[in-house]
């Protein structure tokens, strides 16, 4: 699997798993599973798309520079 | 007589007596009832064919189609599917399925009068998938789904190409579909850069030999119609669609077909679902199928499989383990046996075991491996007397004939599954290869035993009568 983002939903509060590259960022609605709701991630309280391991990737590719 | 699935479960029913359980009460598919049941038995080790004669449909009303699932949770009901002996369901059974995959057996033809799948047919307005007792798997799943396979036809060559998909139910004729890089997504891809819809037809239930078949490892190119049909061991009966006519054509002895087209271009959000590994894949934003006609025998049976459970991980390992046997053999002749363990969803984790001769061999049979499957993520390869149906054996091995800095190597940047939930990239990750075979290059201690001689003079029975026999606990440490 890919990157994923998850995201609780506005409604139930639950929370989900949605791919990063298909779905971060962009203006889709979501479909919450448990509850059936509808919404923009702009509405969630909470996201996590924390990607750790490219971050310290990235880091490492860069640290010829320092 | 054709295969079907009412001939499989009557073979079932007298081989395996007991693996097969009915249910007469009422259970609501859409709600998780069908899946918890399963749960229940799994969590107790038993894996029964389920047969639920008054499942409800989405409509919350009684269905008019019974619904049979966990069929594919044994190796033994595989081999019954494949018309062979219960006992014969370790390699032997794998073995049978690489012979069959190795000729093709052209499909027949048949006209609409002689078609079980056309007793019913639904078109435009009448179509309705609400009928279906759809199954709700897991608790983040979108909604129910059809998880069954579907042919899709190649739109410059004239074959079949036939594999397992999701299918999200979306609405009264509208179901989500997500498909993984490989074959039908090809033919999609090819449909969709002319901007033209993909036909798609969903087998919703039919013999279990032809969903075994469809989990092949032909090329791309080789019509699946007539690989499937040799897997099944029987030409496939193909009818004309009743969307394209005889420019797709439906098999003839299934229960139930959905035919639908895919348009170009369009996308929604689909998932997440549950998938094979036994971890949810997220929710993505996936083509969808518009159905354009459903058709059904009259008293059709509805079929299931449990995806993440051991359901789907036989019928997808089995069929690959007999292909890779054969493929490793041309490069290592003294290979005794491959198994995909259930601890590896039957696709990550891939036992082989050879009968050394040479230092390396260990490696080319692991790399023999992987490059036929690209799911294959873990090789461990062991000696002729470890057993690879026995995990607790391999292990055994790996922890007494394995030195990590010496025996374990790592692949970066190879093509894996998009659905190993560990993988980093889309489609690529990295494998590991484990040789846990002895050195025949030095002495190295060997395996303890009790004499031969001495376990044919003792005899249990004189020793132990067999109630105090039966009476002894066996320790369950072995799983």
């Amino acid at each position: 699997m890919a990157r994923i983002f998850t995201i609780v939903c506005p409604k139930c509060k639950k929370e989900f798993e949605v791919h990063f590259g298909d779905l971060r960022h962009k203006e889709i609605k979501l479909h919450c599973p448990y509850c059936d709701n509808w919404f923009l991630q702009t509405e969630s309280e909470k996201i996590d798309d924390r990607w750790f391991l490219s971050f310290l990737w990235f880091l490492w590719s860069i640290s010829f520079l320092w | 007589m054709a295969k079907e699935i009412r001939s499989y479960l009557r073979q079932v029913k007298e081989l395996l007596p007991d693996d097969m359980v009915s249910v007469k009460k009422p259970v609501y598919p859409a709600r998780f009832d069908v899946t918890a049941l399963l749960a229940h038995l799994e969590m107790s080790g038993k894996f029964p064919l389920m047969f639920f004669e008054h499942p409800m449909n989405l409509k919350e009303g009684k269905s008019s189609f019974p619904l049979v699932t966990n069929l594919f949770a044994t190796r033994q009901r595989c081999a019954v599917a494949l018309g062979l002996d219960p006992s014969l369901w370790k390699l032997p059974l794998s073995l049978e399925y690489a012979r069959r995959e190795e000729r093709l057996i052209t499909p027949e033809r048949i006209d609409r009068q002689g078609a079980p799948i056309k007793e019913v047919i639904k078109r435009g307005g009448d179509v309705d998938l609400r009928d279906f007792p759809i199954v709700r798997h897991h608790e983040m799943d979108g909604g129910p789904y059809i998880d069954m396979a579907a042919v899709m036809k190649d739109p410059d060559e004239d074959f079949y190409n036939i594999s397992f998909h999701r299918n999200e139910y979306k609405g009264i004729a509208r179901l989500g579909i997500h498909m993984s890089p490989r074959h039908n997504w090809t033919i999609f891809r090819k449909n969709e850069e002319r901007k033209l819809p993909t036909p798609i037809v969903v087998v919703v239930s039919h013999h279990p030999a032809f969903y075994l078949g469809a989990l092949n490892v032909a090329a791309f190119g080789v019509d699946d119609y007539a690989l499937v049909g040799s897997i099944m061991d029987e030409p496939m009966r193909l009818v004309p669609s009743e969307t394209w006519g005889d420019a797709f054509l439906v098999p003839a002895d299934a229960e139930i077909v959905i035919e639908g087209e895919i348009p170009p271009g369009v996308r929604e959000v689909e998932g997440p679902f549950g998938e094979f590994p036994g971890t949810y894949g997220p929710q993505r934003w996936r083509p969808v199928v518009e159905v354009k006609a459903i058709t059904h025998r009259r008293d059709a049976i509805y079929q299931d499989i449990f995806v993440g459970h051991r359901d789907t991980w036989i019928v997808g390992g089995l069929p690959k383990e007999g292909s890779l046997f054969n493929a490793i053999k041309g490069v290592v002749p003294t290979v005794k046996a491959i198994h995909f363990a259930i601890s590896g969803s039957c696709r990550f984790n891939c036992y082989i075991s050879i009968d050394k001769k040479v230092e390396g061999e260990t490696k080319q049979a692991a790399l023999m491996a992987m490059a036929q499957c690209d799911f294959v993520k873990n090789a461990i390869v062991v000696d002729a007397d470890i057993d690879p149906f026995n995990e607790q054996e391999v292990m055994w091995a790996v922890a007494t004939r394995v030195q990590p800095a010496e025996d374990i190597d790592i692949i970066r940047n190879i093509k894996g599954s998009m659905l190993d939930p560990s993988i980093m990239h889309d489609t690529k990750g990295s494998k590991m290869i484990i040789d846990a075979t002895k050195p025949v290059d030095r002495p190295f201690a060997r395996r303890v035993n009790v004499p031969d001689e001495a376990l044919k003079r003792v005899r249990l029975d004189e020793f132990i009568d067999h109630e105090t026999f039966k009476k002894i606990p066996t320790p369950d440490e072995s799983v």
